[in-house]
């Protein structure tokens, strides 16, 4: 085995109490992949012999195509996700005009006061635009194997995606990224059908806390009756974000069985389904509340608050010559997981799939074209 | 797509993660207590934070205390900030805060009860449905018995259009016939589906990871029997002391703390065959036929297979600590056990002639639990003038979760040198999230209705009729328990039960 250049390990950071972060360094300019696997090795070794309790992770591949003059807002983002970090990060930084490959490997020692240590990786390429339609040739060798590998190209290199797509069996995106609702939805749909990748969605998973929720309310056996017999359904989402709307109108749709035609929405019976969307600043990304009406005039409400979502129930009553109702108000638990939260969620959807996105998807895309 | 549902069901439940629990409210009866403080409090918080709570969710604490709601708001908030495993999301907290309230009161006391009652009337009146009710007992034992018997009178054990389930803390009864009486009292008022006998110890990720390493990998059934293990250690050390717990721990012991039921549910999950389903029933009732195959002591054979020990003065990271007899509160007369080895027998065709070493003591050397599968030596040593260690499975649950596999390596170099060598599965590094606490996992259950991480009755008499004649022994006897200082890990006399070629594992 060839050892990297002593002088490229970089000396550890000193150990301190508590939480602590130990980085070891390994950088190297005209490299080839071989050369970086190599050195992920020997870094891997001489930090065993340093320190016997650590783990390497052993979980999930990340791998990152971004321009390289944006790099920094990605990394911030990958930073935020804490301990839900991949094993191995290949962040591939891809510059306009280059001869060859540069890289840097760093070696992350997560130290939380027990005596068992996680470690990940973070390998950093810079490569030409030429390379991205060979770029499996240069991350093969530096990948995990035997853990799933997620894709992600934040900027749009669709290019590397397809190199990369027998390497990686998910790609992560967001549709909201594109640049009009319909777009995104479509290039997602391309992804699945063209080239047999699965999906983890950032648009999809902020809706997750809302799917879960409207789930669970109507879980009750008195109140499933409500579901095949919704008459309304009104989404309010951020300005921006109206792709997690109709992905969440899709969702609904695909579930309880709604097929759209000639510019409406029917249910299973056959009866009409209105379906209204609406832009509602809430400063956060996603969706901003949900109104579902039912037939008999049952509502339930899901509003984004403090400290949860807020909910509310309109229960009404007939009765001969009388007609009343009540009306309750509540917040349903639950902090706001933020964009770090959602990204974190998105690696972990690696691990387990999600089926109910394809549904959505496609369905969401019928809907959208009888609009 | 549509799909072919009947309109019973809940079709967007599909495909979500576990919807969070129907609405329910909690009542922990010793609101204010230790184990409500640290434990029980900051693991609804975190429930809370997760969104996991039910859309619905009440909660009210019991207890002998002077305190108003709002006064039992700051007891809960103070206890959430000082011991949440999270910082705490101060929205978050202070919505949650806002769904308590307490009744104070005596848990003999009929006020206590008739003052519930409206509560959780009012809770109910609020939501505008029947909610369901919890009550968890987190109170001295001797009241169990005396909280289900006054729920029952006021009502409150059972009602239509919603479920009552009562969890019940440990120590479920001291002795078999203790359990037993509590058996009675408790099925007196409630069905068994209605109680959740707690175990936290059954909702740490490695105990459950036990069966799904066991069932779900052809690689170790074929070797899960007396023909391939030699021996089983089970070890629980602590390196603390009493911590202030004196009038309990000295009426318990480590033998009623620890064995009869963190211990014995380890024993069961590693020895139970597989279950035909996995529901609660099919699991228990797998797990009782392993309680009942581990052969009776005999009492007057006793030396033969258990050891008792008590710590003395000793040195315990660095600083000089108490012996047991020296702490606070601790009778001079006391002859109560700190440290229990035993040897156990599975007379079953699949065990039969292994033994299963149990260790658990406090104040030794290190906090560790874990269970180490020893698999007999190779039949024939081909590597002359070397050592063949046996292979051993050790799944970690304390402080650390993890799996390690001891195999034999070759030194690398020009000789035939063996050495032991491990591979390593941790939580904390083969997925991208932490597990969360074990009360997270049981609260959430009881508030769902699984029971497959609670004891059954038949469970917990089970158990206690594998103690007994331990404890009759050891009443019987007039000696004191073997001593070990304090920071070791436990007295030598402990390898007396050892059967020939097996030792213990270094702690």
């Amino acid at each position: 085995m060839t050892l990297p250049p002593a002088d490229a390990l970089g000396p550890p950071a000193p150990r301190t109490h508590g939480t602590a972060v130990e980085h070891t360094v390994w950088q190297q300019d005209d490299v080839d992949p071989g050369a970086v696997e190599q050195a992920m090795i020997a870094l891997e070794r001489e930090r065993s012999q340093r320190r016997r309790g650590v783990l390497p992770a052993r979980a999930l591949n990340l791998v990152v195509v971004v321009d390289a003059d944006y790099t920094g807002e990605i990394v911030r983002r990958l930073d935020a996700v804490g301990r839900n970090a991949p094993s191995r990060t290949v962040l591939v930084r891809v510059h306009g005009h280059r001869r060859g490959l540069s890289a840097r490997v760093t070696l992350s020692t997560i130290h939380e006061g027990t005596p068992d240590e996680a470690s990940s990786e973070l390998v950093t390429l810079d490569v030409a635009q030429r390379h991205l339609t060979r770029l499996d040739s240069i991350v093969d060798p530096i990948v995990l194997t035997d853990v799933p590998t997620l894709l992600w190209a934040p900027h749009g290199h669709v290019d590397a995606l397809e190199s990369l797509g027998t390497l990686g069996q998910t790609v992560l995106l967001d549709t909201a990224d594109a640049a009009d609702y319909t777009a995104g939805l479509d290039a997602a749909q391309g992804l699945i059908d063209d080239h047999g990748l699965s999906i983890v969605d950032l648009s999809w998973l902020r809706a997750t806390p809302w799917r879960l929720r409207l789930a669970s309310h109507y879980e009750p056996p008195a109140r499933r009756g409500e579901l095949w017999s919704i008459a309304d359904v009104q989404i309010r989402h951020q300005p921006g974000s109206e792709t997690a709307a109709w992905l969440f109108l899709g969702w609904l749709a695909d579930r309880l069985g709604w097929t759209p035609e000639h510019g409406r929405t029917r249910d299973a019976s056959g009866a009409e389904v209105g379906l209204r969307l609406s832009p509602v600043d809430v400063g956060v990304q996603g969706l901003a509340g949900a109104t579902v009406t039912s037939r008999a005039g049952a509502v339930f409400s899901l509003d984004r608050n403090r400290g949860g979502l807020r909910a509310g129930r309109t229960d009404v009553y007939a009765a001969v010559g009388e007609h009343t109702s009540t009306e309750r108000h509540w917040t349903v638990l639950g902090a706001s997981r933020g964009e770090a939260g959602v990204l974190g969620r998105a690696l972990r959807r690696t691990l387990v799939p999600d089926d109910g996105y394809i549904g959505a998807l496609a369905t969401a895309r019928r809907l959208l074209s009888c609009t | 797509m549509i799909h072919d549902v009947q309109h019973d069901e809940n079709p967007l439940g599909a495909g979500l993660d576990q919807l969070p629990p129907p609405s329910s409210v909690l009542v922990i009866f010793g609101g204010t207590g230790n184990l409500s403080k640290r434990k029980l409090l900051p693991a609804l918080y975190n429930l809370a934070h997760d969104g996991a709570l039910p859309e619905r969710f009440g909660l009210v604490g019991v207890a002998m205390d002077d305190l108003d709601d709002e006064g039992y708001r700051t007891l809960v908030g103070e206890a959430i900030q000082k011991y949440s495993r999270r910082p705490c999301d101060p929205l978050v907290l202070e919505t949650f805060l806002s769904t308590i309230s307490f009744v104070s009161g005596g848990f003999e006391e009929e006020d206590a009860y008739q003052a519930l009652e409206p509560r959780l009337a009012a809770l109910d009146d609020r939501a505008g449905q029947a909610l369901n009710r919890v009550f968890y007992l987190s109170t001295a034992p001797r009241f169990f018995g005396t909280i289900i018997e006054q729920l029952g009178a006021h009502g409150l054990s059972d009602r239509s259009g919603a479920d009552t389930r009562v969890i019940i803390e440990k120590p479920f009864g001291t002795t078999k016939q203790e359990a037993l009486a509590l058996n009675a009292r408790v099925l007196n008022v409630l069905r068994e589906e209605q109680v959740y006998r707690i175990d936290h110890y059954l909702g740490k990720e490695t105990v459950q990871n036990l069966l799904a390493l066991r069932f779900a990998n052809g690689l170790f059934e074929p070797i899960w029997n007396r023909n391939h293990i030699q021996s089983v250690q089970i070890t629980a050390g602590e390196s603390v002391g009493l911590e202030g717990r004196a009038g309990y721990y000295d009426t318990s012991g480590a033998l009623r703390d620890l064995v009869q039921n963190h211990l014995l549910q380890l024993l069961c999950n590693l020895a139970m065959e597989p279950p035909t389903t996995f529901t609660a029933d099919d699991i228990r009732t797998e797990k009782v036929k392993v309680l009942r195959a581990i052969t009776p002591i005999d009492p007057d054979r006793i030396e033969e297979v258990a050891v008792r020990g008590r710590y003395g003065p000793g040195t315990v990271g660095g600083e000089d600590v108490l012996g047991y007899l020296e702490e606070p509160d601790v009778p001079e007369t006391s002859t109560t056990e700190t440290f229990v080895a035993l040897r156990l027998e599975v007379d079953t065709w699949r065990w039969a002639g292994v033994p299963f070493y149990i260790r658990t003591g406090k104040r030794i050397s290190r906090k560790l639990t874990e269970i180490a599968v020893t698999l007999r030596p190779v039949p024939h040593n081909a590597f002359d003038g070397t050592t063949v260690e046996p292979n051993q499975i050790v799944f970690s649950i304390q402080p650390d979760e993890h799996v390690s596999i001891k195999l034999a390596a070759k030194v690398p170099g020009s000789g035939m040198n063996l050495r032991p060598v491990t591979m390593d599965f941790s939580y904390g590094t083969a997925f991208l999230s932490a597990s969360p606490e074990a009360y997270e996992r049981l609260v959430t259950d009881a508030l769902r209705g699984d029971a497959t991480l609670f004891t059954r009755a038949d469970e917990v008499e089970a158990q206690w009729a594998v103690m007994d004649p331990i404890l009759t022994a050891w009443t019987r006897s007039s000696a004191s328990p073997d001593d070990y200082p304090a920071g070791t890990s436990g007295p030598k006399s402990a390898r007396r039960i050892l059967l020939p070629g097996d030792r213990w594992r270094a702690i």
